[in-house]
């Protein structure tokens, strides 16, 4: 998805490829499928976290797009109509109990997260498992934000027009979800951020 | 920005700044008075380090690589219109409430079904290379799709059938293959004349009606198998080893590391990646598979039958030929070659009389738009309802306003509101609707439905599960023998663990699946009580 990654953004889908899908064209349906799913799995990845059933949401984002394509009137770019739908997707998602349930066991169960100081691979996943833990736990609009700025790389601007709400919303979110996510992270584990001195 | 509100730290009036300063929102002049604040004071200078590490370790957490995905099945899936399996079922609990509601102002409902089609066997399965051209399909089959007009399975799709199921398809205009025992398999296109099958678990049936032109390939884990001119079977049993069975002709096997064999028939060979293993004349076993595979002989000429497609808008409509019920749209099915009549019926729309035409071999694909029936006199919510089920919420609202002004504390028109207000995500007003319906309601039934929907706002829109505890609880004593009893019943257990009263949730799932053990949501309230269990709740 075009707009939906920082450093992985690629040019909007072509418009053949588009009108080919309309037209009800398999391979064309594929080569949509093959383009974007890399983005789309890792948008879901960031808003839903890690899911068992990440392929069931994958497949619903492409059950939506295949079946409305013929209602995509390109009066967005092609990539905001798909993220649009990922949105929704993960938002109907983060909305189940059981995956509140899941999260609360999951969370009594795990041990906390490891010192950051010898950077392994396995203190690293762990540490980003946590991360997504945390993101979970917010509210589903702030987490979108916080998502799309600190991790997809994007603007303000860019946010404010993906999500269709005022820039000036999208900085509030942003920093209420900083907040909450700073309220949320167990710190007690974690490099203490080093104290400027202050000036005699 | 709102109220700055970080935890343990005293308050300092410029807190609020931290987050502009970071994200480079301040004006010059206030981004030089906000540095040298910061100088002095270390309330600010923490806030500041910690933001900026939340970035960092988002930063960190968006680098580690995603867990894979099985990408075909995923396709496969989207493009086969199958439902997901899992918590992601469109709103099953909400089936519930619509069920009551279309009991009282009956409605049509979108039904999201995709039939496969029966076990039938078509002919005139000319090729078209690189795609295989499917002949049979069994009903638990999946992975071909509709291809320019042929029901085909393109290259580097997977295929795969069920216990009992198959797939019988023509690689080639001389190369036919059936997947059985669980089989699941891949068309690859090498690029030349070469045809390839990747067989990763089950049976595969191979047929070449005279040698052929380039090479036909069966890849499977342990190796590959070459054939020229011949019928074999090839099994790939649980610990990846492959077993063959020749039954005509001469194929050569490679195994992944070893050196190549060629073997004539008839001969049974089991290979694992190294090396031959296992070398037996006795290949009646071989005869049995090919039998049941012959059934289904891709080859072989049968009652000229054609695939049909037909959509519906809005889905789910019947599809009807003289008095039999075809099936649910999206419909795909085997018919008879020639010209029928059919009827695509909804409730609350116009039935529509379609001619269609089946093509031998061929996918003949029909949509239909479904126009709703007239609004009846006397109805005025009728049209209100048919706007609510294509989700025009403001135009909904606005004609609900309308006629509330007329009938003002109308319940029913009250209901719909909260519906609309429902849908279109606004949970707290819906809330205090359904409030007013629930108060102001003589028929026990809209009473009961507006109960639930409450329940159902506070656990999972509103977030209040205590809250919803009680309208459960209160449901279940008021309506022991409720319409939404089952629903009720589930919601109540989804509201203890919510509370986290994990025994009473216990409980209450052993009740839900002691009074419907077959109920909806029977599956995931066996999981829920697995789960429970397995962290020791009794």
């Amino acid at each position: 998805m075009p707009d939906m990654a920082g450093s992985t953004r690629r040019a909007d889908l072509p418009g053949r490829l588009i009108q080919s899908c309309k037209e009800g064209n398999q391979s064309a349906y594929h080569q949509l499928f093959k383009q974007t799913v890399d983005d789309v799995h890792r948008i879901l990845y960031r808003l839903a976290g890690p899911q068992k059933d990440m392929e069931d949401l994958v497949q619903q984002v492409y059950l939506a797009v295949f079946g409305s394509i013929a209602s995509f009137r390109g009066e967005s770019a092609f990539s905001t109509w798909l993220f649009g739908i990922c949105l929704k997707v993960a938002r109907k998602h983060s909305r189940t109990l059981f995956r509140r349930f899941r999260l609360q066991s999951k969370a009594e169960r795990e041990p906390r997260p490891a010192m950051e100081t010898p950077e392994n691979g396995a203190a690293r996943a762990q540490r980003a498992g946590k991360v997504h833990q945390v993101l979970q736990q917010l509210p589903f609009k702030l987490r979108t934000v916080l998502v799309l700025y600190e991790m997809e790389g994007f603007s303000g601007k860019e946010i404010a027009r993906q999500l269709g709400i005022p820039e000036a919303t999208v900085w509030t979110r942003l920093h209420h979800a900083r907040r909450a996510f700073k309220r949320s992270y167990k710190w007690e584990n974690q490099v203490t951020p080093t104290r400027r001195r202050a000036p005699p | 920005m709102g109220k700055s509100s970080d935890s343990n730290q005293e308050a300092c009036p410029s807190l609020e700044r931290v987050q502009p300063y970071l994200d480079d929102l301040l004006s010059p002049r206030q981004r030089t008075d906000f540095e040298n604040h910061l100088t002095s004071c270390t309330i600010c200078q923490r806030a500041l380090a910690q933001y900026r590490q939340v970035g960092t370790l988002l930063k960190k957490a968006a680098a580690e690589p995603l867990p894979a995905i099985d990408h075909d099945r995923v396709y496969q899936g989207a493009v086969a219109g199958r439902q997901p399996s899992g918590w992601l079922i469109p709103a099953a609990a909400a089936v519930a409430a619509a069920l009551l509601l279309l009991i009282l102002w009956p409605e049509p409902g979108p039904v999201s079904t995709y039939t496969r089609a029966p076990d039938v066997i078509v002919d005139d399965a000319a090729t078209a290379s690189p795609r295989a051209t499917i002949t049979y399909v069994s009903a638990d089959a999946q992975g071909p799709v509709p291809v320019d007009g042929r029901l085909s399975l393109p290259e580097n799709i997977p295929a795969w059938t069920g216990e009992s199921g198959a797939i019988a398809m023509r690689i080639a205009d001389d190369i036919s293959v059936v997947l059985l025992h669980d089989g699941r398999a891949v068309m690859l296109h090498p690029g030349d004349l070469s045809r390839r099958v990747r067989l990763t678990q089950g049976v595969l049936v191979a047929r070449l009606r005279r040698p052929i032109e380039g090479r036909f390939m069966v890849e499977t884990p342990a190796g590959s198998i070459e054939a020229t001119g011949t019928t074999f079977v090839v099994r790939i049993q649980k610990d990846q080893k492959t077993e063959v069975w020749l039954l005509e002709g001469q194929v050569r096997i490679y195994p992944r590391r070893g050196i190549s064999h060629e073997r004539e028939a008839a001969v049974y060979a089991l290979f694992s990646g190294d090396d031959l293993e296992k070398i037996d004349k006795d290949v009646s076993e071989g005869f049995m598979i090919l039998a049941e595979a012959e059934r289904l002989d891709p080859f072989k000429k049968s009652k000229p039958l054609g695939w049909m497609f037909l959509e519906s808008n809005p889905s789910g409509a019947e599809v009807i030929h003289g008095d039999r019920v075809l099936g649910r749209t999206p419909l795909m099915i085997a018919r008879p070659a020639g010209s029928s009549d059919l009827l695509i019926s909804a409730k609350g729309y116009e039935p529509v009389a379609r001619p269609v035409e089946i093509r031998v071999g061929r996918v003949s694909s029909y949509q239909v738009e479904l126009v709703p029936t007239s609004t009846p006199e006397g109805d005025p919510l009728g049209r209100i309802r048919r706007l609510l089920a294509a989700r025009r919420i403001g135009q909904a609202v606005e004609e609900l306003n309308a006629y509330l002004e007329e009938k003002p504390g109308d319940v029913k028109g009250l209901f719909l509101l909260a519906d609309a207000r429902r849908l279109g995500e606004k949970p707290r007003e819906a809330l205090v609707l359904y409030r007013k319906v629930s108060d102001a309601a003589w028929d026990h039934r809209i009473r009961e439905a507006a109960l639930y929907e409450i329940g159902r706002l506070q656990l999972h829109a509103l977030n209040q599960p205590a809250e919803a505890l009680g309208t459960f609880s209160k449901l279940k004593r008021e309506y022991p023998r409720g319409l939404l009893g089952q629903e009720v019943a589930y919601h109540l257990a989804e509201s203890y663990i919510a509370t986290r009263r994990f025994s009473e949730a216990v409980r209450a799932l052993e009740d839900y699946l002691e009074r419907y053990p077959k109920g909806t949501k029977a599956q995931d309230a066996r999981t829920l009580l697995d789960a429970l269990k397995t962290k020791g709740w009794r």
